[in-house]
């Protein structure tokens, strides 16, 4: 006897972000096994991430360095900028061209700098290098700089906060802070310049000092397994321990971003937030990327190299594993009900990240610097893959039989996808191509069109391919990968057209 | 020959043998008065002086010891006198010195050193509460998260800075306490020694006190020395003034004696009109000779 198709609706599917973490039986089909290339787009679908375009149109001063590996911008009083960035061994200044700003008899055998702006000059600190200042002409050695004094710390971490340069983590000393005098970050020594040591402050017993941060007038000290947490330390002289979390620290200097209401950081637990932490003392719920947790943690654990940034306009915090080309993407701009965030992964050999004063997103590459803009990596296409849970549709024990499923699918105009399923989490799926619609020419309002070829669309591409599909299982698997070329792309919603059987 | 026997008999009846006769006899007679008048003055002295010599030794002083609870005198022949304190006054007496040089000694030492000791022992009280007020700073600071501060302002943090300020006030005002100190135990340390110094010879005093009713009792038979002595002393005077009284005379006499040998010897003169009355033996032995030689 015929039965009547049932359709299952996956409406914005993935829309929550990656989950590795729960049983892929009880996961409801918000929740995405893959996620490659992908964001959480403003509307809450899972969309395709923006390309790489290569800014630098000479790529010769980078040799045969793995690239650009810091970025920062020197801006001005005025408001002039000026991108510096750090590669094969030289500090270059522009973007396009890279110009050698390295000062003469100044040896560089690493690009691991912390770039910060203050007072009207740019700063560049790295263990064990004299750091480097550029006063808007000359980039020099600190102590070259009229009015230097005292030592110059050669630290690998700066913060510029409370009118004063804030350093910490030496080669040789691990818990102490140091100082500058007020609005002059050359001063070590003599006026209100002044140094603490946290060796006996840490809840821990010992620790080691990875970042600084400055956050609603409190010095954050963050140590590998604790966090100090200073009130008034716009005199740090007289600067009091206000708070101290156990358990809970930071594994990399440059993962520390400010998102304007709180401080994401990186443990070794994952990917924490200040407030929360210190509102709840390193519970579990605390745990911003525990969608991921297992595969996350493995994998910051086996790198050595990590650079993470935020963007305020694409609401989302990147943590790069710059050794296994790997980035997780994690959307700030909804958390989940668990307060996580929806995470998506990235794929690409990525070395560095910037955000400039206009909100410009800039990427260290292998060949220069790119930038976070259009829908190719450098006029070359990549792909996006979403795969489902497997899916039993509530009745895990019946037979699910796909006959077809219907896409609708916005932007990746003239694209051809790829739709996957398989059934009882299979890893070998079936595949289907499907063709999505061609570009669209916008129509455009108050643009004359006389004697032109008007445009009367609507303003996007949308596509809603059906694929016929066969074959059943009790738990079905959907995916779709989509090339992405010059063009958006989102899943707005998956319909699975499917015939229920017998019980198995 | 003849002619000196002319010149001699002529002489002779002169009368000149007999003016010699007169001359010698004279001095014959008057020389051993003479003599026996200085030897009786020798003799006077010479008993006076001996009984001077009996009376001296019968009235010379004679040692005593005076003995009481506290010490023994000893005066000797020669009017010294030796005092010895009894072992537990002597006791006293070597711990009253001992410890007045002692106090002494520190009130002339070197003032620096007098000061340096006092202001270790105010140290030395300061030091716990010191101690304590940087405790308390330290857990304080160790409680706020502070302890490793160090600021170029202040070395550490403004509290440690305020201690250290604190501390060291209180020990430039302890040096300067020291300094008074010193010398107010100086002024002090040199009153007392010199009050024990004093103290120290009361016994030796008291001693020497017990010799006044001693010693008025001795000078009774010092008045008898005395007495003895003046006796003595008269004595001598007299027997001085009895041989000088006695060679006084034995000179007038000689000198008389002597005046006669020449007025025999020597011309008479008239004293008011200076007139020869007599011719003298010289004269006459001279003229006899003349009248010799003439012929």
């Amino acid at each position: 006897m015929a039965q009547q198709l049932q359709n299952i609706t996956i409406a914005a599917p993935g829309f929550a972000g990656l989950n590795t973490q729960d049983s892929p039986i009880d996961l409801p089909p918000v929740f995405a096994s893959v996620a490659d290339n992908c964001i959480i787009d403003q509307y809450g679908r899972i969309g395709a991430r923006k390309g790489f375009q290569l800014v630098t149109t000479d790529d010769t001063p980078l040799g045969s360095s793995i690239g650009i590996e810091a970025i920062g911008q020197y801006v001005t009083d005025a408001g002039a900028a000026t991108v510096f960035s750090a590669g094969n061994n030289k500090i270059f200044t522009g973007t396009s061209t890279l110009t050698d700003v390295t000062p003469g008899s100044y040896t560089i055998t690493a690009n691991n700098w912390k770039i910060k702006n203050f007072n009207n000059k740019l700063y560049m600190f790295q263990k064990g290098y004299e750091p480097l200042v550029y006063n808007g002409t000359t980039l020099a050695k600190m102590s070259a700089v009229a009015g230097a004094a005292g030592t110059p710390p050669q630290a690998n971490e700066v913060l510029a906060a409370f009118g004063r340069l804030f350093v910490a983590d030496f080669s040789a000393d691990k818990s102490t802070v140091y100082w500058s005098d007020l609005l002059n970050g050359t001063v070590w020594t003599g006026g209100s310049s002044g140094s603490i040591d946290v060796t006996t402050v840490w809840p821990t017993g010992y620790d080691e000092i990875i970042a600084l941060a400055s956050h609603n007038g409190f010095l954050i000290i963050f140590g590998k397994r604790s966090i100090l947490i200073y009130s008034g330390a716009d005199d740090p002289s007289t600067m009091v321990l206000h708070d101290t979390v156990n358990g809970i620290g930071c594994i990399s200097r440059d993962s520390v971003v400010y998102t304007g209401q709180d401080i994401l950081f990186l443990d070794y637990t994952g990917v924490r937030s200040l407030g929360r932490t210190v509102q709840e003392k390193s519970a579990p719920i605390g745990d911003l990327s525990k969608n991921v947790r297992d595969v996350f943690t493995a994998a910051i654990c086996n790198c050595n190299n990590i650079k993470c940034h935020y963007s305020p306009e694409d609401a989302f915090y990147l943590v790069n594993l710059v050794n296994s080309n790997t980035i997780y993407c994690f959307d700030t701009r909804r958390p989940l009900e668990d307060g996580s965030l929806r995470t998506t992964l990235w794929r690409g050999s990525v070395e560095s990240f910037a955000r400039m004063n206009d909100g410009t997103f800039y990427i260290g590459l292998d060949d220069g610097i790119a930038q976070y803009t259009g829908y190719t990596d450098n006029g070359t296409p990549y792909d996006v893959s979403y795969f489902s849970h497997p899916l039993t549709f509530g009745a895990s024990s019946a037979l699910k039989m796909l006959k077809k499923v219907n896409l609708t699918i916005i932007g990746a105009a003239s694209s051809t996808g790829v739709l996957n399923w398989g059934y009882d989490f299979t890893g070998a799926y079936s595949k289907q191509t499907f063709q999505l619609a061609g570009s669209v020419s916008y129509a455009e309002y108050g643009i004359s069109e006389y004697n032109t070829t008007a445009e009367y669309s609507v303003s996007v591409s949308i596509s809603k391919p059906r694929i016929n599909t066969t074959g059943s299982g009790s738990a079905v698997t959907v995916g779709v990968e989509v090339p992405i070329n010059g063009s958006s792309f989102s899943l707005q919603e998956i319909n699975i057209h499917a015939l229920l059987g017998r019980l198995v | 020959m003849a002619g000196f026997l002319e010149s001699l008999a002529g002489f002779a009846s002169g009368g000149g043998f007999s003016d010699i006769l007169k001359a010698v006899g004279t001095y014959g007679a008057n020389r051993q008065g003479i003599k026996d008048v200085q030897q009786a003055g020798a003799e006077l002295r010479a008993g006076a002086e001996t009984a001077a010599n009996n009376i001296m030794s019968q009235g010379t002083f004679k040692p005593f010891t005076v003995t009481t609870g506290l010490s023994t005198s000893n005066v000797g022949a020669d009017g010294g006198y030796n005092i010895a304190l009894n072992p537990q006054q002597q006791f006293y007496q070597d711990e009253l010195f001992g410890t007045a040089a002692g106090m002494l000694q520190g009130a002339t030492q070197d003032q620096g050193t007098r000061e340096q000791q006092v202001f270790d022992r105010l140290q030395a009280m300061l030091n716990p509460v010191q101690e304590r007020e940087r405790l308390e700073l330290e857990n304080r600071l160790q409680g706020q998260g502070r302890l490793g501060v160090r600021t170029s302002m202040y070395g550490g943090t403004p509290e440690q800075l305020a201690l250290s300020k604190a501390q060291a006030e209180a020990q430039n005002m302890a040096g300067f306490q020291a300094m008074q100190e010193a010398r107010a135990q100086q002024a002090q340390g040199a009153d007392i020694g010199m009050n024990l110094f004093q103290l120290g010879y009361l016994p030796t005093q008291q001693a020497m006190a017990s010799l006044t009713p001693a010693t008025n009792f001795a000078d009774i038979s010092g008045a008898g020395n005395r007495q003895a002595i003046q006796a003595a002393t008269a004595l001598r005077q007299a027997g001085l003034e009895s041989d000088v009284g006695m060679r006084l005379g034995a000179s007038a006499a000689e000198q008389r004696m002597f005046d006669s040998i020449l007025g025999i010897l020597g011309n008479q003169i008239n004293q008011e009109t200076g007139a020869t009355t007599q011719t003298g033996l010289l004269d006459r032995l001279i003229q006899a000779g003349l009248n010799k030689v003439g012929g």
